[in-house]
């Protein structure tokens, strides 16, 4: 890791650097929206598919809503919003959803938006044939089914109050039945959503240009067009940046913020995103398995330190399992620093001498991961618990977390895909969840899972959610470290480009002064 | 001549074998799940059934090696588990931006060593012998990343030459291929100059010296061309190594080339792209040890290709 170490120690001197190179004054008054031009983005993956049933990564997610849309949005508050459904209405038995779609709308290919093309893209998901690695996303659902040319009927299994959020999931953007004949790949060369942008080239893992989509139904971009490159190496789209090669960059790395925000022609975006770095324990292990000894590792770790020493303030603080700006979760303070009590608590276990414990770090995968991790490790020292690091490579260390058996004590990040919920408690504090490495159980919680579902009133729901988070906090499974922000450069003359917090971009209100 | 060709070229065949058992056992055996990580980490178990099954890794080891080998024969390698693009199109155009990189790369290496390990070997132990050394050892020890970083920042963000990352161009590639060959020109002028040293001390060196040759042609006509075996040998070492895809050079400038593809498809357990690209590499590893062969049978007609 030396040379990890070393790559740290050149950027922050190429930060020093590059702050005294930036130069030049910046006007800052306000202008109506200028028409046209071309904004270079540089990112740091390339889209894998523009299949929105294929995808399942961010990079990729934010690529191909630029081309698709969803029939309902969570807008900036987290509240759901009209897209392709103009309105809808629930039945008395809250199992048939009603939607109205919006007239005149059309895909890229020409083809009219309407109820038989949203049901073709939920046959297509839930076909055999299509082997969509997301096909769940439709498990809430029965059937849709076209009432008329321009009303769908959506009907599920059973009670299920998250499916509006369901829905806003990229997974399940409306595509033409025309193009959605060929699958993921093959779709990706001729890709027809109804979005603002439409594909104009793609050289996969180099560049891919979005171009104005001159018939969009909404307010038309003011863009003409995207350029977007795929460049791996962080500071070398900082770089870009800077050298003016770019006019937004993604993932900028947090050592360089300070310095950026000194540059006077370039901007830092942060936002709170969805996603909880936590170090999660195995309560089914040893020593683990005495909620005394969780308890006193989340006194012994001292998160404002890790936020302020390890990620430079980038991040957000707050205790509970569930990022604050998703829609329905409840704030929970951090858990406080207390070493002394953190201690005591050891000794009433059983360990007056301290104790040893594996701790699993990935590297590289989430911001300052493995520094994290080497922070923990000192923090943890000091009440006693000598921590030992591991870091397998990513691929092993995912099979490894889901043995469940294998890993004690773990680093780990958490995103939610739907922005509801739902999705995420269900896979991470259910007994059974497939996301639940710690082999967490409460019975109370897994009641309660299965009660939210069935709230369809957002109060009531919201307070069931609460419990559930509650019971988490209480039970020590996990310590939540922070909620990682997001973190965008752009040059000072780009304007309106929205980053969301369920990690999109929208690039459709975006213009270049 | 070409019986040597042939020859050389069959053994090709136990090589590509063997590395296709080699790599295929490789991958299965290390930990990691391809189904999970295609499902993403907010997956539900049924979709990561349901991707095993789409990528047919429910069947059997040998039944899946089996099923490789046959289409593998009949040129078809599979889709990428990543993307769903066709492995031959994966790796296609990344091979070939690899190969021009790594060719400029030696190109310019080699000129500037075995230039440098010229002038070197005759001025030895002056001033400029030194502070060719000097560079040259700057040039070894200087990681990567760093060399492409500052080249960056010197020609492209203060200078405005050259475009900082991409490809596309000739001005696309001059830093990369600049920044892979400063160290492989480093190696060539060391080995020119203790060859070229070597051969300067030589009897007939001497000799043509004492009828009375310029010192431009005893070193350029006599001396150079049997300095330069041990030089092609280090030079196809190094040209092998390039061509496999410099992982570092090619993430720093977004060159969208061959070792970084591997590199992600191994940690993503992309299995179809890692088998056919590593396979790919061993073949070229193998043509590229042939023509070094061939290039000392041109430097020293002596030498029998057997």
């Amino acid at each position: 890791m030396l040379s990890h170490l070393a790559r740290r120690h050149f950027l922050r001197l190429f930060a020093v650097t590059l702050g005294l190179s930036a130069a030049g004054p910046m006007p800052a008054t306000a202008q109506a929206p200028k028409q046209g031009g071309t904004l270079r983005y540089a990112t740091g993956t390339d889209a894998q598919t523009l299949d929105p049933q294929f995808v399942t990564d961010i990079p990729t997610a934010r690529i191909v809503m630029q081309l698709h849309e969803t029939l309902v949005y969570p807008d900036e508050k987290g509240e759901i919003k009209g897209a392709l459904a103009e309105s809808w209405t629930v039945s008395d038995d809250k199992l048939t959803w009603t939607f109205k779609l919006r007239n005149g709308v059309k895909f890229h290919g020409g083809a009219p938006l309407n109820a038989s093309a949203v049901k073709f893209t939920f046959d297509r998901i839930n076909a055999d044939a299509t082997k969509s690695p997301r096909r769940s996303s439709t498990a809430a659902i029965e059937s849709v089914t076209a009432v008329d040319d321009m009303t769908v009927a959506i009907k599920t299994k059973s009670v299920f109050a998250p499916l509006l959020a369901q829905l806003s999931a990229y997974n399940l953007a409306i595509i033409s039945p025309n193009a959605g004949k060929a699958l993921n790949n093959d779709y990706s060369k001729a890709p027809a959503g109804t979005g603002p942008f439409k594909l104009g080239s793609w050289t996969p893992g180099e560049k891919m240009t979005l171009v104005r989509n001159p018939d969009y139904w909404g307010e038309k971009t003011k863009l003409d067009s995207i350029e977007i490159a795929v460049v791996p190496e962080d500071s070398a789209r900082v770089l870009m940046l800077l050298a003016g090669q770019a006019d937004m960059i993604s993932n900028v790395p947090p050592v360089m913020v300070n310095r950026l925000r000194g540059a006077p022609n370039v901007q830092v975006i942060e936002k709170t995103g969805f996603r909880t770095i936590y170090a999660g324990m195995n309560v089914t292990m040893k020593p683990f398995d005495n909620p005394k000894v969780r308890q006193a590792v989340a006194l012994a770790i001292d998160t404002k330190a890790l936020l302020e020493g390890v990620m430079n303030k980038i991040g957000t603080a707050g205790g509970g399992l569930e990022s604050p700006v998703i829609p329905g979760a409840t704030e929970f303070p951090p858990y406080p620093y207390d070493p002394a009590k953190a201690k005591a608590l050891l000794a009433e276990a059983g360990y007056p001498n301290g104790l040893t414990v594996d701790f699993y770090v990935p590297t590289g995968r989430y911001i300052n991961d493995r520094q994290l991790g080497e922070a923990i490790q000192a923090q943890l020292a000091k009440v006693g618990i000598k921590v030992n690091l591991q870091t397998p490579e990513w691929g092993a260390y995912q099979a490894m977390l889901n043995d469940k058996t294998k890993i004690p004590f773990f680093l780990l990040g958490k995103g939610s895909p739907t922005g509801d919920l739902d999705f995420t408690l269900a896979i991470t504090t259910q007994s059974k969840g497939s996301g639940n490495y710690g082999n967490y159980n409460n019975p109370e919680v897994d009641k309660l899972i299965l009660e939210q579902r069935s709230t369809v009133d957002p109060a009531a729901r919201k307070e069931v959610l609460r419990k559930v988070l509650q019971h988490t906090y209480d039970d020590y499974p996990w310590v939540v470290l922070f909620y990682e922000n997001q973190l965008f450069g752009q040059k000072a003359n780009v304007r309106g480009v929205e980053v969301l917090p369920n990690e999109n971009v929208v690039f459709a209100r975006a213009w270049l002064q | 001549m070409l019986t040597f060709l042939a020859r050389r070229l069959t053994h090709l065949i136990p090589v590509i074998f063997g590395v296709s058992v080699a790599v295929f056992l490789m991958i299965h055996l290390i930990p990691g799940d391809p189904a999970r990580l295609v499902a993403g980490m907010e997956a539900t178990p049924q979709d990561v059934e349901n991707v095993r099954r789409a990528l047919g890794l429910d069947r059997s080891l040998p039944i899946q090696y089996l099923t490789f080998v046959a289409n593998a024969l009949t040129g078809d390698f599979g889709q990428s588990f990543r993307t769903g693009r066709p492995v031959l199109q994966e790796i296609g155009f990344r091979y070939g931006n690899t190969l021009a990189l790594g060719l400029a790369a030696v190109v310019i290496g080699t000129l500037l060593g075995i230039a440098t390990g010229i002038v070197t070997a005759v001025y030895r132990g002056t001033w400029i012998d030194n502070a060719v050394l000097a560079v040259s050892l700057l040039g070894i020890s200087v990681p990567t990343f760093f060399l492409g970083l500052l080249l960056m920042l010197t020609f492209s963000v203060y200078l405005g030459w050259l475009p900082l990352t991409g490809s596309g161009t000739w001005q696309h590639m001059v830093l990369p291929a600049v920044t892979l060959a400063i160290p492989n020109a480093a190696v060539i002028s060391r080995v020119t100059r203790s060859s070229l040293v070597e051969v300067l001390n030589q009897d007939y060196v001497r000799t043509a010296r004492a009828k009375g040759l310029s010192e431009l042609v005893v070193v350029n006509r006599h001396a150079v061309r049997n300095a330069l075996i041990p030089v092609a040998t280090v030079t196809g070492l190094q040209m092998g190594y390039l061509l496999g895809g410099a992982v570092v050079t090619e993430t720093v400038f977004a060159w969208p080339g061959i070792g970084r593809l591997i590199v992600q498809s191994i940690s993503a357990r992309d299995f179809p792209v890692v088998q056919a690209s590593v396979l790919l590499l061993a073949v070229t590893f193998v043509v590229v040890n042939l023509l070094t062969d061939l290039v000392y049978r041109v430097l020293d007609p002596r030498i029998e290709l057997k």
